[in-house]
């Protein structure tokens, strides 16, 4: 009777450890309004952080779906809880999205939004949706590895029609307002200006920036960026494109504009004005 | 006539031409303004501030009372409301129950309150990014107003900067800003700020731990490793409070120390930051001047952890050899762990 104590002891106190360890152990989730769809019906999919009461500041996965089932339309990672991304969520290869993102300060909570998306099936059967090396980090400025838990997400993809929306409301909000910056370090372009930019979008997310110098045209840039006019007499604009097309521009101005002597646009303005008044004395003298 | 006509078309044409270069200059929109927090937490099945509704709290409210006619109320994963299931007009009425919603619209909002330091500089951050700063008054108490904000889940973050000009750690909370309602966010404390007076201390002398927190708080320090050991001092009228630690009782090795402030025990802040200091054979003061890189992991040596020092780390992100510096956990890469770390530190 006694060694059966024992071992009952024993067994507890090998699995108290454990049960205390699962209660901390940040979770994954998923969630979508309806476990079912029909066939060729688009349905969101989201993505959920679940700290389990530990502060987590930093996330990074994969998340698989069966590709062989289910067609990829988009993401949306608008009002998620990573507020800066080292690796927006994106299709990294079929039936795989990579996101790796930061929470500066941490984020405590049972349900914080970290993106979702959007497939349609393309076969009447079930499925899993899951996470792959997905990591989180408590916000320890040590970047110690949280434990984690995935909970794998299964959905039905039926014949019969579903009703209602499954998708989230159409983006009609523009980005918010950001703040562009140019800065240099001697480890980031050799020492060269870069700009610098990150805006928000509380809808399906941004989708990319697009950088302006001077009178150029606007080409697609990640920030940093090294500046083309390292003379930093340009003005710049950033524009801040959503998943949904609907942008925001900021514009930077010169940090050392030129000289008014060096600015042709006023050269132009001086010949024109002395080109006219040469002409209408001209024109006074013949007549 | 004709001369008076050529120099009235010269002056105008070069006056226009003046105009446009100066009255052309770009406008900048970079729109900021004040600020403030508390902890609600989304999902937890409990009505919090900022909140519309969580799971199946739905604090009161119905299709009724959202200007619909009948039907069932929901609440959606980010705690907005479901209306997908309430019913408009019935019974031959016209739409006129949706419009009466308009009428209650107010300015979008957010105004934050709570504790930090006596005249201490607070500083709000929204989505990571310095929103507003203001200094808190002599009682230690702060407001800030957040508007011209879009509705959404934000993270609001704040923290404070004693006397002394040491910072107090990130106090991150999400909230759900709702369209045309203003969000009260009370109850926010910021954590104490810490120091300790020397970097190694002989075994046996005492080592003063002082830091500023809310005046006339009750401060418990808490010393590692193990955690067994408990400090208990309470603030003066400034806030600063000091607490000598005899270390007859520890051993010899490294421990650190953090602290926290409460009220009557009704408002109680979290731990701040960490200070380390080593239990050995001798005495030797602390760094009045310790560089920010070294305290705060600053990249560019701007005293700051904000965008600047996360796009260094994220060019280095994926190339071989980074520098030390940019290494923050010295692994000879570049990977979430270094920006786990920059996450910690941040300051916006």
């Amino acid at each position: 009777m006694k060694s059966k104590y024992k071992i009952l002891i024993c067994l507890v106190s090998c699995l108290l450890p454990l049960a205390a360890n699962s209660t901390h152990a940040a979770k994954f989730e998923f969630s979508a309004l309806l476990n079912t769809a029909a066939i060729g019906q688009f349905f969101e999919v989201s993505v959920f952080l679940d700290s389990e009461s530990q502060r987590i500041n930093a996330v990074q996965g994969n998340i698989i779906f069966p590709a062989d089932i289910l067609d990829f339309k988009e993401i949306h990672d608008g009002n998620s809880v990573a507020t800066l991304w080292v690796e927006q969520p994106h299709l990294a290869s079929r039936g795989s999205i990579f996101f790796s993102g930061i929470i500066p300060g941490g984020y405590v909570g049972v349900k914080g939004f970290l993106f979702s998306f959007v497939v349609k099936g393309s076969t009447v059967t079930n499925g899993l949706i899951s996470a792959k090396d997905a990591k989180a980090f408590l916000n320890d400025g040590l970047g110690t590895e949280a434990k984690i838990k995935v909970s794998d997400f299964s959905f039905t993809i039926s014949e019969a029609p579903i009703a209602g929306n499954l998708l989230s409301p159409a983006d009609t909000v523009s980005p918010e307002s950001f703040s562009p910056s140019i800065s240099n370090d001697q480890s980031v372009f050799d020492g060269k200006w870069f700009l610098i930019f990150n805006a928000q979008d509380k809808g399906t997310g941004i989708d990319h920036y697009e950088v302006k110098e001077g009178g150029g045209q606007f080409v697609e840039a990640q920030s940093p960026y090294l500046l083309k006019y390292q003379a930093l007499d340009k003005d710049i604009a950033v524009k801040a494109i959503d998943r949904a097309g609907n942008s925001r521009t900021s514009i930077l101005p010169p940090r050392y504009p030129q000289p008014w002597y060096k600015q042709n646009l006023i050269w132009i303005i001086i010949v024109l004005s002395l080109i006219i008044l040469i002409f209408f004395r001209f024109k006074k003298r013949l007549v | 006539m004709r001369k008076n006509y050529s120099r009235f078309l010269f002056a105008s044409v070069s006056i226009s031409a003046w105009a446009v270069l100066f009255f052309a200059v770009p406008v900048f929109a970079s729109s900021v303004n004040i600020s403030a927090s508390i902890p609600s937490v989304c999902g937890n099945g409990v009505f919090d501030t900022g909140e519309q509704c969580d799971d199946t709290a739905l604090g009161g409210q119905s299709c009724v009372s959202q200007g619909y006619s009948g039907g069932t109320l929901g609440c959606k994963a980010d705690c907005t409301f479901d209306t997908s299931a309430c019913t408009v007009g019935g019974g031959g009425g016209s739409g006129v129950i949706g419009v009466s919603r308009g009428y209650f619209i107010s300015p979008t909002q957010v105004v934050f309150s709570g504790r930090a330091y006596p005249s201490g500089k607070v500083t709000l951050l929204k989505d990571a990014q310095i929103a507003a700063t203001t200094i808190a008054g002599n009682d230690a108490l702060f407001q800030v107003t957040l508007s011209n904000i879009s509705a959404g889940n934000y993270i609001f973050s704040f923290y404070g900067e004693d006397k002394s000009g040491v910072r107090s750690s990130l106090l991150t909370f999400p909230v759900s800003v709702i369209d045309g309602t203003t969000t009260n966010v009370s109850g926010i404390f910021i954590a104490p700020t810490i120091k300790v007076d020397k970097e190694e201390v002989k075994k046996g002398d005492d080592i003063i731990i002082s830091g500023q927190s809310s005046p006339q708080s009750d401060i418990v320090i808490t010393i590692s490793p193990n955690q067994k050991f408990f400090g208990k001092t309470t603030s003066d009228k400034d806030g600063v409070y000091s607490y000598n630690l005899d270390t007859t009782m520890l051993d010899y090795g490294s421990y650190s120390a953090k602290s926290r402030a409460s009220i009557g025990n009704l408002e109680i802040s979290g731990y701040g930051n960490i200070v380390n200091f080593i239990v050995g054979t001798k005495n030797v003061p602390a760094k009045q001047q310790v560089s920010c890189s070294v305290l705060f992991r600053d990249l560019n040596g701007d005293c700051r952890v904000d965008l600047v020092d996360f796009s260094i780390v994220a060019y280095w992100y994926g190339r071989h050899a980074p520098p030390d510096a940019i290494d923050l956990n010295g692994d000879g890469k570049v990977t979430i762990v270094d920006f786990s770390i920059i996450a910690y530190y941040w300051t916006g």
